[in-house]
């Protein structure tokens, strides 16, 4: 699918913006700070009601309005749908979402407009901590399944609750009872957490191994590294192997305070197997892991809602040797709308490239 | 009373002069006076037992067990609802260090033992969210060696809503559909 119409009202710098695209890649181009990032901030929104980058909606807004409206017009095949999320702040946040002008939840976003966002700050995923592994997953699959989403955030609230417990349970009999409690939901959410992140592997790994080769021509292999030890994705199983693992860990975890093993500790491990094997890989296999990712990121996307995401790359071609940027490019000879921010010209702009000017709160075609 | 309200209250208050307030603070004072807590189920209540526990029409073998007050006057307003309640005064909350001893779980356990077989049904009616089901889980475990029917309102209600705001067909509807835990 793509993205013909946005369409901005108070949205960051921008009191009024419509803007016509078409498929292939539409690159914005323009000094630091005009707003560039903006524009594709916007569609993600759209997309998931979460900004990349902002924590609150009130960053969103343009300074001194109560509110924004963004309105998209999708079109995929010769069926259109039309979006518009209208937020306001005042008096509290109030969101309406409108999808071919009827009423919509959030989670109807996402299968109608997927979105794939990819910017530098995502080399860390390669190179930084865990925790930036698992919320690219967790991301992933609770735009793909909302079920999803809801048992991660219990997981994640039953985990504080149960470290607490932990602190208090030693030497009390009701506060261990309720340990107990809460040990159970730890194991239902959190199982169904893992068997979903083990599925999603199964057909993931196989996808970040073809981009990654399509990329570089290398070698590059995903798998799932469980802290409850070796699980796959049978349900039973991995209840059974979490109450295991929790038992051995019964006293360390009183001890601490923590609860020591389980999803919110797992990490998906990244192997390169080409001849210049490093460890975390040299800047290069970096790059072209992470664009990896987000390839398999749309594919599954692609498999999931049966239609094309739009990518949303930002300010990542100049990152990229020739060759890579190029391969990227030619994405959107696979269907895929590309929007593109860069300060300077790429080198190699092929049929269907579409360049806009940003500047001063504007946005013109070239 | 939400901020507004009283703050009109307080307005209305000033302009209408001192014996106006005077009658309105003995007024609550004799309110605070004469409501207390229900000795068999906890509700607020200005008769001992209160006029539920006591209407001989209940059905005493069922009860529903409510975190607050006022999910008893949700319940009550819904309709359709013939048994008998206990309200726990909270929920088991580690996060404020609240655990099953600061709410009232022993009063219903011990509800349910002296009862001696003629409570056949627990209904935990607790709020969906993670609180709240801690609390129903934490509870079920416990009733459950009692000989009793433990069962939870259905899936009716709008995810992580309080319970007072459920509307009362869902409420009644999530009331019917109770499931066995
Ligand atoms: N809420 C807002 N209201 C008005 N202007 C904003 C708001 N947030 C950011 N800006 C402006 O937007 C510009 C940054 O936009 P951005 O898209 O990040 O730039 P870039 O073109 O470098 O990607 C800055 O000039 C900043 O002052
Ligand atoms: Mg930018
Ligand atoms: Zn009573």
């Amino acid at each position: 699918m793509i993205i013909s119409l946005l369409l901005l009202q108070n949205f960051r710098n921008y009191p009024y913006l419509q803007l016509e695209l078409k498929p292939g890649v539409s690159l914005f181009l323009g000094k630091n700070a005009q707003g560039k990032t903006n524009l594709l901030e916007a569609c993600y929104y759209m997309s998931t009601l979460t900004s990349p980058r902002a924590e609150k909606e009130s960053d969103l807004a343009l300074w001194g309005a109560s509110g924004f409206s963004l309105q998209g017009r999708l079109e995929d095949g010769s069926s259109t749908t039309t979006i518009r999320i209208d937020v306001s702040m005042t008096p509290s946040l109030r969101r309406r979402i409108l999808l071919n002008d009827r009423p919509a939840k959030r989670q109807d976003l996402s299968l109608s407009f997927p979105c794939v966002y990819f910017c530098p700050d995502d080399l860390y995923m390669v190179k930084g901590s865990s925790a930036l592994r698992r919320r690219f997953m967790d991301s992933l699959l609770s735009r793909e399944d909302p079920v999803y989403a809801k048992d991660l955030s219990w997981y994640h609230d039953t985990v504080t609750r149960r470290n607490m417990a932990l602190k208090k349970a030693p030497g009390d009999s009701s506060w261990e009872k309720t340990l107990e409690t809460l040990e159970d939901l730890l194991v239902d959410t959190g199982s169904r957490v893992l068997s979903k992140r083990l599925r999603l592997l199964r057909s993931f790994t196989e996808y970040v191994k073809e981009a990654y080769e399509f990329i570089s021509g290398g070698e590059c292999h995903v798998s799932y590294n469980s802290s409850i030890g070796p699980i796959d994705e049978d349900l039973a199983g991995i209840r059974e192997t979490f109450k295991k693992t929790l038992e051995k860990y019964r006293t360390e975890e009183r001890l601490r305070g923590m609860t020591l093993v389980g999803p919110h500790r797992d990490d998906l491990a990244i192997v390169f197997r080409d001849k210049t094997f490093r460890y975390f890989g040299s800047q290069g296999q970096q790059r072209s892991v992470v664009l990896a990712l987000k390839m398999a990121e749309a594919r599954s996307f692609e498999e999931v809602f049966h239609t094309k995401p739009v990518l949303l790359l930002d300010d990542v071609l100049s990152e990229l040797d020739d060759d890579k940027r190029s391969r990227v490019l030619s994405l959107c000879s696979f269907g895929y709308q590309i929007l593109l921010t860069a300060t300077d010209f790429p080198k190699d702009r092929g049929p269907g490239f579409h360049t806009f000017i940003v500047k001063d709160n504007n946005v013109t075609p070239l | 009373m939400g901020p507004k309200t009283a703050q009109r209250l307080a307005l209305h208050l000033v302009v209408s002069g001192k014996s106006s307030i005077n009658r309105l603070i003995s007024s609550l004072e004799e309110a605070r006076d004469q409501i207390g807590y229900c000795s068999i189920c906890g509700n607020l209540t200005d008769t001992d037992p209160c006029i539920i526990c006591a209407d001989s029409k209940r059905d005493k073998s069922v009860i529903c067990v409510v975190g607050y007050p006022k999910d008893v006057l949700a319940i009550e307003r819904a309709g359709g609802y013939q048994g008998v309640y206990h309200v726990l005064h909270g929920y088991i909350e580690p996060l404020k260090g609240v655990g099953p001893d600061d709410i009232r779980v022993k009063e219903l356990l011990g509800r349910v033992k002296e009862g001696k077989g003629e409570i056949k049904e627990v209904i935990l009616a607790t709020n969906p969210d993670i609180d709240g089901e801690t609390t129903a889980l934490y509870l079920a475990r416990a009733l459950k060696p009692l000989g009793v029917r433990v069962t939870r309102l259905a899936r009716g209600l709008p995810f992580g809503a309080d319970l007072d705001y459920a509307d009362e067909v869902t409420l009644a509807k999530s009331l019917e559909g109770r499931r066995e835990m």
